[in-house]
């Protein structure tokens, strides 16, 4: 059995505006070990969203492959990658995502009905999220009446409450002052570490990927390696980086050339 | 237990979302109760006349012994009543066809012999035992005597009951297809604005089947909260319905539950397919919308947003920008507000056709078969001299009144070399009795000879012909011409035009120039219901006749024997035989008569000889009272009839039971639920207007706080709400306008058909209702121009307009189209 919990191969993703064909996701190539913490970083418009899309099973490739625990999930019908999604991986979004018609208690619960989870299966870790986060007090309320930093423990909740074995995170802390960002990261830190879980967490802040174990860097749809156990690999991004963008530079004319 | 636990979870959460986002269900509210209603009235209405109907039977056809019987035997003689009381008791007990239930004893005129009417019932398939009936044992009564045979309309009972039975599974599944189109509709404008959630769900593992089951539950909590203020209402209406016409009413408990069930699997096949759609797209393509709210994703629009031209440029780049949305809106509002008028236009049909008169009694007269050699057959008995004698209030004896009828009836068939059709079946001498019966509104008598029959055809100017006249068109000399052989050659006489003016059938031109001014005829402008001719008065006609020897004509009647399509037939008779036209005027058109797949072409009486080379024979004819007779004066009719039958013993009269069957088809009431059906469907129409433009306007809000922020005035948002009011109210209104009354049309030959398929009476023919039509136009007008200005004045009247929070909901131009 291959020791890496998600290998993505070759994906690209594309997007048509208007008459010009946009590139997002650009020959991405990944591979991440089980029980490890991956944070993408990049500037906006870069394409780590959408990477982290593609390998939530979110969207789909034009082309290439993401893999979960031997699984081609863009192999999968749209039925079937559903039900992989609510047993396999959970999703923290920027935005929170909360229904607003449903108590905190309620959101909380929403991967357990859709796929159908009796209550057994569930209690204890409800439990525990609940307290590890600090939300006892505020699951009768509907997500209007909560602050950000409540709604988004609701959200990191919401995500773990079906045990995924992969949780993707997509700037969770990104609508977050910095007092309730490094609290809600500690938080989700120390409840991914309680649980055994892989992590992917798409941010703005070095100081929240300094954590991980493996940092991307992300820079026009392609994906460097900033930062493993050995180090970081500052400079060899940077080479990457321009070798890439030399590579795709326009060539200088010649002066016969007009 | 575990799929209880998840029922209970589902009811929970959709009853949550239902009590939390009310006003987004208050359209499905208003439809289910409207269809539910809807398919309340139809059930209840086809309960109660089915009870009605059986109770009209059953009191009218009860023996003495008070069992229901099935067939009458009118004046028998005491021979005929043992013998059928021995041929009963002979049968077998298993395979029993009928049971003589008892007798009415009156006296002969004479005073001397006994004379019984024979009540007769049959036993398993009445209609087959009926036919076996005949088969076996009339031969044999009516060889000890006249006698007549009076059918019940029971004999036809399970026939009816079987179509009413169709005609209510058609209106069902209309009602059903059309309703689960409305909810689906509905449903899927609600998840494109919605789909937020579907998408969160879907993140975390919500599959079709599961979003399907969530979904399914909030509309069948729609569906339940409805159901008994719609089957109260419905049962309201329909009880009305019946007290206005004196008839007792009975609450369907079964309908009721029916139409629960029904509702249901409108709502599941509605749903499915909404749901279906949703959960094939990636959760990222619903959570997007809410990710991006307030932007404007069209530079290009945006750029100009602050130029000379605004709004102006920018409401018509609105209609074009959103223009997947538009014709989406446009084609599901115009799609109901058109069902409106074609049903309508089947209401009025109904209607017309429950108005006509019906003839009271058939009476047909026994004729020879027709021979080659008849045309110049000369009068061997003359029935008209006969007949003259006979006139009187009732028909005097056989002896000085009757056309020789036994003579008449050895002759047919066998004695072929002269015999005088003219002086067969209804005469002029027979007119003149019949002219005395009491009550009458008129005699029609038919003489027709199909053209196929007489290997002719018409030819006609091709611009005469509408689509699906059919025919073949051909090109000859430059002229482009029709030829049919789909017609019929019928005769013509002051009588049947006097006939036909009280049937109340539309003519143009003068009946009576077809019998004054030789080489003119009358034609009709339909078959199958609908117009199919485009006449006018002095257009020509020209009638084929074979030139040449028969003999080709007949092989290719011998080589077609086995084909169907009547125009390859047609076109093998011109290729393979030659013929000479004939041209006549059209004097006459007649519209609203009720044809089957052929016109007809009335000919005057010497014309008709010289076309059909017979004299005119009226094999049949057909009795109509004068408007608003009784029931008794009704029945004084057909005792003059009975009367007549005893005494001219060529002749046989059966009852129509025009009364009962005019009774029975106004209970059905069919125009009543169609124009029910069709205030529904135009209802949903303005329903599907304001929710779906209330909601897109919703989502644009935040786009109007963008051009208010950066400098467009507050004016110009009213005006561009106004300016897409107008267009939504033009384009409404012109769209329905110009394909109404083809949808109309459409549904008119569609039901049409169905209708002749499942064995029912010809459709009246098309008339696009003026009135409906006209009120079809103005409600799309007005629905896209309020449905498009009400969310401005809401706006308006929350404060200070357009200081609307930013959008958490609010989309985007690519999200709003899809």
């Amino acid at each position: 059995m291959s020791k890496y919990i998600l290998e993505a191969v070759d994906l690209i993703r594309q997007y048509k505006q208007y008459d010009s064909v946009v590139t997002a996701v650009n020959h991405v190539s990944l591979k991440v070990e089980d029980g490890e913490f991956l944070a993408i970083m990049g500037t906006s418009g870069s394409g780590k969203s959408t990477l982290l899309n593609l390998l939530a099973g979110l969207d789909r490739p034009n082309f290439g492959s993401v893999t979960i625990r031997g699984t081609d999930i863009t192999k999968l019908s749209a039925d079937k990658l559903s039900r992989f999604r609510g047993e396999f991986t959970g999703v923290v979004f920027q935005k929170h995502n909360l229904v607003p018609q449903l108590t905190a208690l309620e959101n909380i619960l929403v991967p357990t009905i859709m796929c159908n989870k009796p209550d057994h299966q569930y209690q204890e870790t409800l439990k525990k999220l609940i307290l590890s986060l600090k939300i006892g007090n505020r699951l009768g309320h509907l997500p209007s009446e909560l602050s950000g930093g409540q709604q988004q423990r609701v959200a990191i909740a919401r995500a773990l409450i079906n045990r995924p074995q992969v949780l993707f995170a997509d700037e969770p802390t990104g609508n977050l002052d910095r007092k309730n960002a490094d609290e809600v990261l500690e938080l989700l830190l120390e409840t991914r570490k309680m649980m055994g879980m892989t992590m992917i967490m798409v941010t703005h802040d070095m100081t929240i990927a300094d954590k991980a174990d493996k940092i991307y860097m992300m820079d026009d749809g392609k994906l460097y390696l900033y930062k493993d156990k050995q180090g970081y690999y500052k400079n060899t991004y940077e080479v990457q980086l321009q070798a890439e963008q030399e590579k795709n530079a326009p060539k200088a004319r010649e002066p016969w050339q007009g | 237990m575990k799929l209880l636990d998840s029922v209970k979870r589902d009811v929970k959460l959709t009853l949550k979302t239902i009590r939390f986002e009310f006003p987004r269900f208050i359209c499905f509210f208003v439809v289910l109760f409207l269809l539910q209603g809807l398919f309340c009235s139809i059930l209840t209405l086809y309960s109660n006349n089915d009870r009605t109907q059986l109770d009209y039977l059953e009191s009218e056809y009860r023996a003495p012994n008070g069992e229901l019987y099935h067939l009458k035997l009118l004046g028998c003689n005491e021979t005929q009543r043992a013998i059928l009381h021995n041929f009963d008791m002979d049968q077998e007990e298993e395979k029993e066809i009928f049971t003589l239930l008892g007798a009415d004893i009156t006296q002969t005129t004479d005073g001397l012999h006994r004379q019984f009417d024979l009540y007769v019932r049959f036993e398993g398939d009445v209609e087959e035992s009926y036919q076996t009936f005949r088969a076996r044992y009339s031969y044999a009564l009516s060889e000890q005597g006249q006698y007549v045979e009076e059918t019940t309309l029971l004999l036809s009972y399970e026939l009816e009951q079987a179509a009413n039975r169709a005609v209510l599974i058609l209106q069902l599944t209309l009602v059903v297809v059309l309703g689960a189109l409305a909810v689906w509709m509905l449903h899927s404008i609600m998840t494109n604005h919605y789909k937020f959630t579907y998408g969160v769900y879907m993140s975390f593992g919500a599959n079709f089947l599961r979003l399907f089951r969530t979904s399914v539950w909030e509309m069948i909590w729609a569906a339940l909260f409805t159901w008994l203020p719609a089957v109260g209402v419905a049962n309201l209406i329909c009880w009305l319905l019946f007290r206005n016409s004196g008839l007792g009413f009975a609450i369907s408990i079964g309908g009721c539950l029916l139409t629960l069930l029904i509702s249901l699997l409108t709502v599941c096949i509605s749903v499915f397919a909404s749901i279906r759609s949703v959960s094939r797209k990636p959760p990222v393509r619903h959570l997007i919308a809410d990710d991006n709210s307030n932007l404007i994703r069209s530079p290009r629009h945006s750029a100009s947003l602050v130029d000379s031209t605004f709004p102006g440029s920018i409401a018509r780049l609105s209609f074009v920008r959103f223009r997947k949305y538009v014709l989406r809106l446009l084609g599901m509002a115009l799609s109901f507000a058109m069902l409106f008028v074609g049903l309508i236009t089947l209401s009025n049909c109904y209607q017309r056709m429950l108005d006509t008169p019906r003839p009271l009694y058939q009476v047909d007269f026994a004729v020879p078969m027709y021979t080659s050699s008849s045309t110049d057959a000369e009068s061997d008995g003359n029935a008209g001299d006969a007949g003259e004698d006979a006139v009187s209030d009732t028909p005097a004896s056989s002896d000085e009144a009757a056309p020789d009828g036994s003579d008449s009836t050895s002759d047919s068939g066998s004695d072929s070399e002269e015999v005088d059709y003219a002086s067969y079946g209804y005469t002029d001498a027979i007119s003149e009795v019949f002219a005395e019966i009491p009550h009458l509104g008129t005699v029609l008598k038919e003489s027709t000879y199909p053209a196929r029959a007489l290997h002719s055809h018409i030819r006609l100017d091709e611009s005469a012909a509408k689509i699906g006249a059919g025919g073949v068109s051909l090109s000859q000399d430059g002229t482009d011409w029709r030829y049919q052989m789909n017609v019929n050659y019928q005769s013509l006489d002051s009588e049947i035009i006097r006939s036909f003016e009280f049937l109340g059938y539309g003519i143009e031109g003068s009946l009576e120039s077809v019998l004054t001014e030789p080489g003119t005829v009358a034609v009709t402008d339909s078959f199958m219901g609908s117009v199919k001719f485009d006449w006018e008065i002095g257009d020509v006609i020209y009638v084929a006749k074979v030139s040449g020897s028969l003999s080709d004509a007949q092989k290719v009647e011998q080589s077609m024997l086995y084909v169907t399509d009547e125009d390859q037939i047609l076109l093998a008779y011109m290729q393979q035989c030659s013929y000479e036209y004939t041209a006549y005027t059209i004097g006459a058109i007649i519209s609203d008569m009720p044809t089957e797949d052929s016109w007809s072409v009335f000919f005057s009486p010497d014309e008709y000889e010289t076309v059909t080379g017979y004299e005119p024979v009226y094999e049949s004819v057909k009795i109509y009272a004068k408007p608003d007779v009784t029931e008794a004066e009704e029945a004084e009719i057909y005792e003059w009839l009975r009367k007549a039958e005893l005494v001219y013993d060529n002749l046989s009269v059966t009852d129509l039971h025009a009364r009962l069957s005019k009774q029975i088809d106004e209970n059905k009431n069919y125009s009543g639920v169609f124009t029910l059906f069709a205030v529904v469907l135009l209802l949903i129409s303005a329903i599907v207007w304001l929710i779906s433009q209330i909601l897109f306007y919703v989502k644009r809000r935040g786009e109007f706080e963008l051009y208010l922020a950066i400098g467009a005035p507050l004016d110009s948002i009213r005006k561009l709400f106004l300016q897409d009011a107008l267009l939504y109210a033009c384009f409404g209104a012109g769209i329905f306008a110009l394909l109404a009354p083809f949808v109309s049309w459409l549904i008119h030959r569609a039901i049409g058909y169905v209708t002749i398929f499942i064995g029912g009476e010809m459709l009246a023919s098309f008339r696009l209702p003026v009135v409906p039509y006209l009120i079809g136009i103005a409600v799309c007008a007005l629905c896209g121009f309020v449905s498009t200005m009400l969310p401005y004045l809401t706006y308006k009247k929350q404060g200070s307009p357009f200081h609307w929070e930013p959008s958490e909901t609010s989309d985007q131009e690519e999200t709003v189209n899809e």
